[in-house]
């Protein structure tokens, strides 16, 4: 994965944001990372509302997501990006700790790239994410606002 | 059918005895009719004239021939009395006595001598004595001519007679009562030629004269004029009248030129009075023709205006004029006769019907007698009637339906005597059965009563019965409350229980994320040790810390968290049961068991177990969640297998009615009698420090089984093994 993509980790739990950056940087991740702890700050982001950090254009992301926030869950999330004609193009990887049949299929349907579980044997979630890692290294992540 | 109405079909008009004397008799009054009306008229279109037409030219013929006599005859009668009056007045005898005459009386008048005595002079004289003499001999020896006279022509005074009456009379003064005569007349006609006609009256006189008029010439000079009489009455009418032929209405006639009558006619007019000659004109169509110069054969109407059949004939008597005369006989006598044989004819014919209808009477009788007999035996037979006999003799078709008809009634009487055996063995059946059915009666009749007892009871049982009815609706009513208020503590268990363990986890990563973080810290903080150089007894303490307690408590730490982890799952997976829907499809269980056995494999692969699987019917169930049923089924069998035999695992299944029953058998360590009933509760496990399990296996798949409907039961011996047994709808449309 090229340097300038931005990993962005819209997780509400530091403890497992913690993780899945130390993992990332231990599989070979040496992008920069934004975390957010709800759905709003990340939707503020990508819509460039409210005081904190906006996205840029010209630039890429790459959003991990965890399904279930205070305030804005990761499924408003993901639809209100897939609606947006340009952040549609963004991809955005599941991580959540449910591994029920059901929301991955809605999650699929509503557009996510991958879907991670968090198992609680870390060797699986190290795994996972390494595996991760490695996907993110050889992906081509499109820049946003770029064919404006 | 009744007797009445069989005798009402036949009409006055309709049977065959009237048909036939109606048809029969019509077709031959049209022949006769037919026969005897071209016998009479002729054929049309053919040269057969007809006895009519054959009479009328027989009449024509004979009518031409009386007509032709008679014309030749009154012209011979004609030309007779021109030769005589000629020879008469051109004899030179009455010529020159005229002469010597005329000038002797010239003389006297000369004289002075006039009137009777100059009459009386004449009287005397040789040459008048002489003259009269000529005259009175012709007078006598001519029957014919009546009064033989001669006059002057200029003063019309007459010179000679017969006698000496008439003597110095003028003739002139003796005048026609009809028409005019004078010496006009006479020179008129003289200038023609030497013969004038009169037919006239004369004066005081009823008898038609017809008078012929001739001069005597003196060298061209007319000197007098000879007249002849003819008594029309004594000599023509005669002949018209006689020569036969005519009957009874016929006649002859004569017209003048302007077709006044010469002669009388035999018949008075239409209103009854009686023509008199030269006075009464004919305007019928016959005379009209034949004053007019023409001649030939008419049917017409005569002057009375009755039709005729005539001839007319012209009669030429001066050069410019003549006479028609008419021969006419009436048509009515003409055709009197075969009118008369055209009536006989129709009588006869009228007569021949009769007879003829007599005739076909007696013969139709014949024919209709036999129909009506058998007509007659049809309706008694139709009445019951089964004894009757048909004797009818002949040997025609109706003889021989007469004996059609004997033979279908002999049958008839068979099967009706084989009917009525029947019916009266039915009878007496009906009579035992209807005595039973009396005794029967009475029973019933006891039987009502109880009944009615009966009812009377359940009336007041029924009161009863509707107040506790309503009293169970009241109940009902109020389990439905209690049970819409269980189905909502349900579902909010659920979503607790759903939310709980949900969030449960959340924590749990951390605690195994960062216990793993831990050992990796501890294993680079072993890495430095071993490069560091440190005491060996602090070495040897810290490396103790490191390699024993430090991974012992991380080692609980990671069960525990391992334990929870898998209690959460379970919980999860019960919340989402209650949650999502079942989606029911038709299942192959053969494959949906490959697939169980599939994700087992790592598991044992490990183990000793070995698992026979039979051929498994098909089920209509939620895939995902049968697959989960079967795959904690094998589990358990695998984790409570009996270390000390090799474990066998059998699935089967078979048909029952609409379920299908699948059966997992194991050999492994058995349940006691007394836990059977608990294992499917929630948390319960056997032997539980003995196997790692979350407990929850059984509990969802009793679950599971529930919202399908469906029934797990187990059976088991302790050391033996465990059979569990799953009964699913076989169909779609049997389960719920």
């Amino acid at each position: 994965m090229k340097k300038e993509v931005v990993v962005i980790i819209a997780e509400d739990d530091e403890g497992h944001a913690k993780l899945i950056r130390k993992n990332l940087e231990r599989a070979g991740i040496k992008n920069k990372i934004i975390h957010f702890t709800d759905g709003d700050e990340t939707l503020d982001f990508f819509f460039k509302r409210g005081k904190g950090a906006k996205s840029e254009k010209g630039k890429s992301y790459l959003l991990l997501l965890d399904i279930r926030m205070p305030r804005v869950n990761g499924f408003e999330v993901l639809r209100q990006l897939k609606a947006d004609k340009n952040l549609r193009r963004i991809p955005v990887i599941m991580i959540t700790t449910t591994d029920d049949p059901k929301e991955v299929q809605k999650c699929h349907e509503m557009g996510c790239s991958i879907y991670i579980s968090k198992p609680i044997e870390y060797e699986k979630f190290v795994n996972a994410i390494k595996q991760l890692g490695l996907f993110l290294l050889v992906v081509e992540v499109p820049k946003l606002n770029t064919e404006r | 059918m009744n007797n009445k109405t069989g005798e009402k079909r036949i009409g006055l008009f309709s049977g065959i005895r009237t048909k036939m004397l109606l048809y029969f008799g019509l077709l031959f009054i049209i022949t006769i009719s037919l026969l005897e009306l071209s016998r009479i008229y002729g054929m049309p279109f053919t040269e057969f004239m007809g006895e009519h037409s054959i009479e009328q030219a027989k009449v024509f013929d004979n009518l031409s021939l009386v007509a032709d006599l008679k014309k030749e005859r009154l012209e011979r009668l004609l030309t007779e009395m021109q030769n005589d009056i000629t020879m008469f007045s051109k004899d030179p005898f009455v010529k020159l006595s005229i002469v010597e005459l005329k000038r002797k009386i010239q003389e006297n008048i000369d004289n002075g001598i006039s009137g009777e005595t100059l009459w009386a002079e004449v009287k005397k004289w040789g040459t008048f004595k002489e003259l009269s003499l000529y005259l009175n001999l012709i007078n006598n020896s001519y029957a014919t001519y009546n009064e033989p006279k001669i006059f002057d022509l200029k003063t019309g005074v007459t010179l000679a007679w017969p006698g000496d009456l008439e003597i110095g009379t003028f003739i002139y003064e003796d005048s026609y009562q009809h028409s005019i005569f004078n010496r006009d007349t006479l020179e008129k006609a003289f200038k023609h030629g030497d013969i004038y006609f009169h037919v006239g009256m004369h004066k005081g006189e009823e008898n038609i004269d017809f008078d012929i008029y001739a001069p005597i010439r003196d060298s061209e000079m007319i000197v007098a004029v000879l007249k002849l009489d003819i008594n029309v009455s004594d000599f023509i009418l005669p002949l018209l009248h006689t020569g036969g032929g005519l009957g009874k209405t016929g006649e002859a006639l004569l017209v003048d030129h302007e077709r006044r009558i010469l002669t009388p006619l035999k018949h008075p007019l239409p209103d009854e009075t009686v023509p008199k000659p030269l006075e009464y004109k004919i305007l019928a169509k016959p005379a009209l023709f034949a004053s007019r110069g023409e001649e030939g054969l008419i049917m017409s109407e005569d002057y009375r205006g009755i039709d005729v059949l005539a001839a007319y004939r012209h009669i030429p008597i001066t050069s410019e004029a003549g006479w028609g005369m008419v021969v006419k006989k009436d048509k009515d006598e003409v055709f009197y006769e075969l009118n008369k044989t055209m009536k006989y004819s129709f009588i006869i014919s009228v007569f021949g019907v009769f007879a003829f209808c007599i005739l076909i009477f007696v013969f139709i009788n014949k024919i209709t007698n036999p129909i009506m007999n058998l007509r007659e035996a049809a309706i008694r037979v139709g009445h019951g009637d089964l004894e009757t006999t048909m004797t009818i003799t002949s040997k025609d078709e109706i003889g021989d339906l007469a004996d059609d008809f004997n033979e279908m009634r002999l049958k008839l009487k068979d099967s009706y005597s084989g009917l009525e055996e029947k019916v009266r063995e039915k009878t007496e059946e009906l009579v035992e059965t209807l005595k039973d059915s009396k005794e029967r009666n009475v029973d019933l009749r006891e039987t009502r009563d109880a009944m009615l007892n009966l009812v009377e009871d359940l009336e007041t049982s029924k009161e009863a019965l509707e107040e506790e009815k309503l009293h169970l609706e009241d109940i009902k009513i109020k389990l439905q409350v209690l049970n819409a208020e269980l189905n909502n503590k349900n579902k909010e268990l659920e979503s607790i229980l759903f939310a709980a363990s949900h969030d449960l986890r959340t924590p749990l990563v951390n605690i195994q994320g960062f216990g793993k973080e831990l050992q990796y810290t501890i294993d680079d903080l072993t890495a430095e040790l071993q490069k560091m150089e440190i005491p060996p007894d602090i070495k040897n303490k810290v490396s103790s810390l490191i390699k024993d307690d430090i991974p012992e408590s991380l080692s609980f730490i990671r069960t525990g968290t391992a334990k929870m982890d898998a209690l959460l799952s379970a919980l999860l997976q019960i919340s989402r049961l209650g949650r999502f829907q079942l989606v029911l499809t038709d299942i192959d269980m053969n494959t949906l068991m490959a697939d169980v056995l599939n994700s087992l494999e790592y598991k044992l692969k490990d183990s000793k177990i070995k698992i026979e699987v039979d051929d498994l019917p098909s089920c209509t169930a939620d895939s995902t969640q049968i697959n989960q049923v079967f795959t904690n089924l094998i589990e358990n069998a695998i984790k409570y297998h009996d270390p000390s035999r090799d474990g066998i695992i059998k699935v089967s299944g078979y048909v029952e009615k609409d379920k299908t029953i699948y059966c997992v058998e194991d050999n492994g360590i058995g349940i006691a009698p007394e836990y059977q009933d608990q294992i499917f509760k929630l948390f319960h496990r056997l032997e539980p420090e003995k196997n790692i399990g979350e407990g929850l296996g059984l509990t969802i798949i009793q679950k599971i089984i529930d919202k399908h409907n469906g029934d797990i039961r187990v059976e088991s011996e302790e050391g033996r093994g465990s059979k569990f047994f799953v009964t699913l709808a076989q169909k779609k449309e049997d389960s719920v």
